[in-house]
């Protein structure tokens, strides 16, 4: 018995003294440099693309050998395309919701009975952060007007757009000298929206810009498919000029993934005849998150919230989505 | 017959043999196999040519499949019948002629003591009846005085109707329309609730006040708002719901300030206790089955149980969760311990009052106003369900209901649990003690679990599993004696679980009580 269990237990030492040694190598190259580990992460990451490589060339050989009976391509498995079902996803010919999309409060708009006016303003005293980024919407939105907020209560904002007939309101939050929310109140009768700004880029900062035009843009909204998402995007569609122009070349991109609204500007230029599309940033560059929706207009005591963001009893799977 | 006469079967048309352009009238008799290979002989009780839905009254099948255990009404004045154990719905009237300015249902009631035909008043200040048997929908009367919306709805045990509207206007019509009489409810009126002969209304800047509809029209109970705040400034009188308890003089208003107030009529015209819950108006409150217990639902779809027997306060039980929208309706079942809500997220929902738990939620596609359970709901216990299947008389299951009422001890329902448990609590320790000697014993003979003062639902879950698994261990038995431990262990695994959880919760209790 004794010495059947040495054998193994030799064994072991041994492979632990192996260990051990490649254990110190990592630990001294940690040490030595920086250069040093990103030669590593580059040989780590190398590998793995010729790794993928092979496979992704086995696939093809297997495909080609066997012609028309080929497996179906497989889809990636990402978040998104595994999100959990949600029953208030809008199919297409859905009676019900386009009876209720026909009288709710966006209606006159996609009736073509308004034209939007838009009223841009911030927190009171806000900081150059916001009124820079404020400039920056007036120029993706046409027609928009920015006005200082002058310790004006909200309310009491909401009241002068209304009789003033402007047709949405957009307040920027700040804090920390940085925009950090959004309020979109649709006017007169609501609803109103409160989005969460991240990774907001000012246009300076992007490179390779091109210089905005006067152009009536042209919108893409992507992706907004539950009936929150119709009601939202449906919000934004109503902040632009209802026909682009498309001699401009302009697109204002709202672009919903995982809940999260990516908002970009480009130009865009046909090449190859027709076949590729070049597109040059005009930005600003942001990314909005919705926190709550409000029936009627801003009246956060009071007023009746449509939808609210609960993270703790909403976000308890990472694979639902709300828009 | 009431039962025969329900709204059975339904299907989408496209899945049968049903397909294309039909115009089919209700009354028609119809026969079709679906996809699943059912034979369906039966008359059109309802059909939508446009969402290809058809509703079928079916003439054949022993065992109707029961499409309205819930009532919803619409904010864009469409009235749908919900099916809890499917969670789907079905629209009861014309979606293409309803427009939401003119036809939104603000208020529902129950017309009959049946619950066959339903109640609703409209934006456009109209009294509807709709009737489920046939599915058709009448306009009863206009309530002509004044524009405002209506906002109040109650029918008296001696079938007259009690309208609202927020300019304060309180009338009660015969079923033809005529004012019989009018009572001053104060401008600003938000909520009417009736219990009797009773009725109570409240509203921004109203006090509430109670009627005796009997009576002259002087209010026989008016309440006073309460003291100004420590700053000294007014606190705004702003009921939004009001609810009067049935057979007592309490009455309950939750309010825009956040508050749910209980007022005792006998005692003082001040609320007797009241509490604060959260940051967001009241919009809706509800009676339970029992008596003590009350919902409330507020703005930010927070929906709440509450018990009035708090010493000074009323105490939140639990919150019920789910809601991601304003409630506009609560509607707590009067017999059984299932509570349903709406609101504005488009979504109906209905919670176990026992478990605390949402049994089932219903995606209604419109924003919703109102809601109403009937007595009978096909996510109700097995036993209750097999003996509405026999035969859907709704009388004979009145019948059977009160027997099994009365008979409450061999009833199986987990709605008397708290009772059976305060009825223990006095000889609680005891029991107590008993439980823990069973446990030790179990080992030796697990039949004396029968003895056990478990809950009831527990009870029956473990006397249901306990034929087979006593069969197990008998033919274990016979084969080899270390087996038969074993299944034993298996056994207690599977019978202690419940226990801890009584034992706890008796506890709990007794702290409180010292």
């Amino acid at each position: 018995m004794s010495d059947d269990e040495s054998a193994p237990r030799a064994s072991k030492e041994v492979s632990k003294g192996k260990t051990t040694k490649k254990e110190i190598q990592p630990k001294t190259s940690r040490r030595l440099s920086r250069g040093n580990r990103v030669d590593n992460a580059r040989s780590i990451r190398l590998q793995k693309s010729a790794a993928k490589r092979v496979r992704q060339d086995e696939r093809k050989k297997v495909r080609e050998k066997l012609g028309d009976k080929a497996p179906p391509k497989e889809q990636p498995r990402t978040i998104e395309s595994t999100r959990e079902y949600d029953v208030t996803m809008v199919a297409e010919e859905d009676e019900e919701v386009e009876h209720d999309e026909e009288h709710d409060e966006f209606a006159s708009y996609f009736h073509k009975e308004t034209t939007p006016k838009v009223l841009i303003t911030m927190s009171p005293f806000a900081k150059v952060k916001t009124w820079k980024f404020c400039y920056e919407l007036q120029k993706c939105i046409p027609g928009a007007e920015i006005f200082s907020r002058k310790n004006v209560a909200l309310k009491k904002v909401v009241k002068q757009a209304t009789e003033k007939e402007y047709t949405d309101l957009i307040v920027v939050h700040e804090d920390g000298k940085m925009p950090n929310g959004i309020v979109f109140c649709h006017l007169p009768e609501g609803p109103t929206a409160y989005f969460k700004i991240n990774n907001l880029t000012f246009t300076k900062d992007i490179k390779k810009t091109g210089d905005t035009t006067d152009h009536y843009p042209e919108v893409i909204l992507n992706n907004f498919n539950t009936r929150l998402g119709h009601s939202i995007a449906r919000m934004f569609a109503c902040l632009f000029p209802h026909n682009p122009e498309f001699k401009g070349r302009r697109v204002v991109t709202l672009h919903n993934q995982r809940d999260y609204i990516f908002f970009r500007h480009h130009r865009y230029e046909f090449k190859k005849e027709g076949k590729k599309a070049a597109l040059l940033e005009l930005g600003p560059r942001f990314t909005l998150r919705l926190k709550w929706l409000q029936k009627g207009t801003f009246d956060t005591r009071c007023g009746e919230f449509e939808w609210v963001l609960k993270r703790h009893e909403m976000e308890t799977s990472r694979r639902r989505f709300f828009l | 017959m009431a039962g025969e006469s329900l709204v059975t079967k339904v299907m989408q048309a496209g899945s049968g043999t049903l397909r294309g352009e039909y115009d089919l009238p209700v009354g028609t008799p119809v026969e079709f196999k679906t996809s699943l290979g059912a034979h369906i002989q039966g008359q059109v009780a309802c059909f939508d040519p446009v969402s290809k839905i058809l509703a079928i009254k079916d003439t054949t099948t022993s065992k109707p499949k029961k499409m309205n255990d819930c009532y919803v009404g619409a904010a864009t004045g469409c009235l749908k019948a919900l099916s809890l154990s499917d969670n789907a719905f079905l629209n009861l009237n014309n979606l293409k002629d309803l427009d939401p300015k003119r036809d939104e249902i603000t208020r529902m009631v129950f017309g009959d003591s049946e619950q066959n035909q339903l109640l609703f008043s409209t934006s456009s200040r109209e009294i509807r009846a709709f009737d489920t048997t046939s599915c058709q929908s009448s306009k009863l009367f206009d309530v002509s005085n004044g524009a405002e919306r209506l906002n109040g709805l109650y029918l008296t045990p001696n079938d007259q109707l009690v309208v609202s509207d927020a300019a304060g206007h309180v009338t009660l019509h015969d079923r033809k329309g005529q004012e019989l009489s009018a009572f001053k409810g104060g401008q600003g009126l938000l909520c009417l609730h009736g219990d009797g002969d009773r009725i109570a209304v409240g509203g921004k800047s109203c006090p509430a006040k109670v009627f005796n509809l009997e009576k002259s029209d002087e209010p026989i109970w008016i309440s006073k708002n309460v003291p100004p705040d420590n700053l000294a400034i007014n606190v705004p009188i702003w009921d939004m719901d009001i609810r009067l308890v049935p057979d007592s003089e309490t009455l309950i208003t939750g309010t825009g300030t956040h508050m749910i107030r209980m007022y005792d009529m006998r005692a003082q015209r001040r609320p007797v206790r009241q509490v604060e819950w959260m940051e967001s108006p009241v919009t809706a409150l509800s009676l339970s089955y029992r008596d003590h217990q009350v919902f409330a639902g507020n703005t930010i779809g927070e929906f709440g149980l509450f018990d009035l027997r708090g010493k000074t306060k009323i105490m939140l039980v639990c919150k019920l969760k789910g809601q991601a929208g304003a409630i506009r309706a609560i509607y707590g079942h009067p017999t059984a311990p299932y509570v349903a809500s709406c609101g504005i997220d488009r979504f109906a929902r209905v919670h176990d009052m026992n478990s605390k738990k949402l049994v089932s939620k219903v995606y209604c596609k419109a924003r919703l106003n109102c809601v109403l359970l009937r007595d009978g709901l096909s996510i109700m216990k097995p036993e209750k369900k097999e003996e509405e299947d026999v035969d859907g008389d709704w009388e004979q299951i009145k019948e059977a209901k009160a027997e099994n009422e009365s008979g409450s001890e061999s009833d199986g329902e987990g709605s008397d649990i708290w009772d059976e448990i305060d009825d223990e609590d006095e000889s609680g320790s005891d029991q107590g003690d008993e439980e823990q000697s069973n446990n030790e014993n179990d080992m030796d003979s697990s039949d004396s679990e029968q003895g056990l003062p478990s809950p009831p639902t527990k009870k029956r879950r473990v006397t249901t599993k306990k034929p087979a698994e006593a069969e197990v261990k008998e033919e274990m038995s016979s084969g080899d004696e270390d087996d038969d431990v074993k299944v034993i262990s298996a056994t207690k695994r599977k019978a202690n679980p419940p226990k801890p959880i009584y034992k706890g919760s008796t506890k709990v209790k007794q702290g409180k009580r010292k």
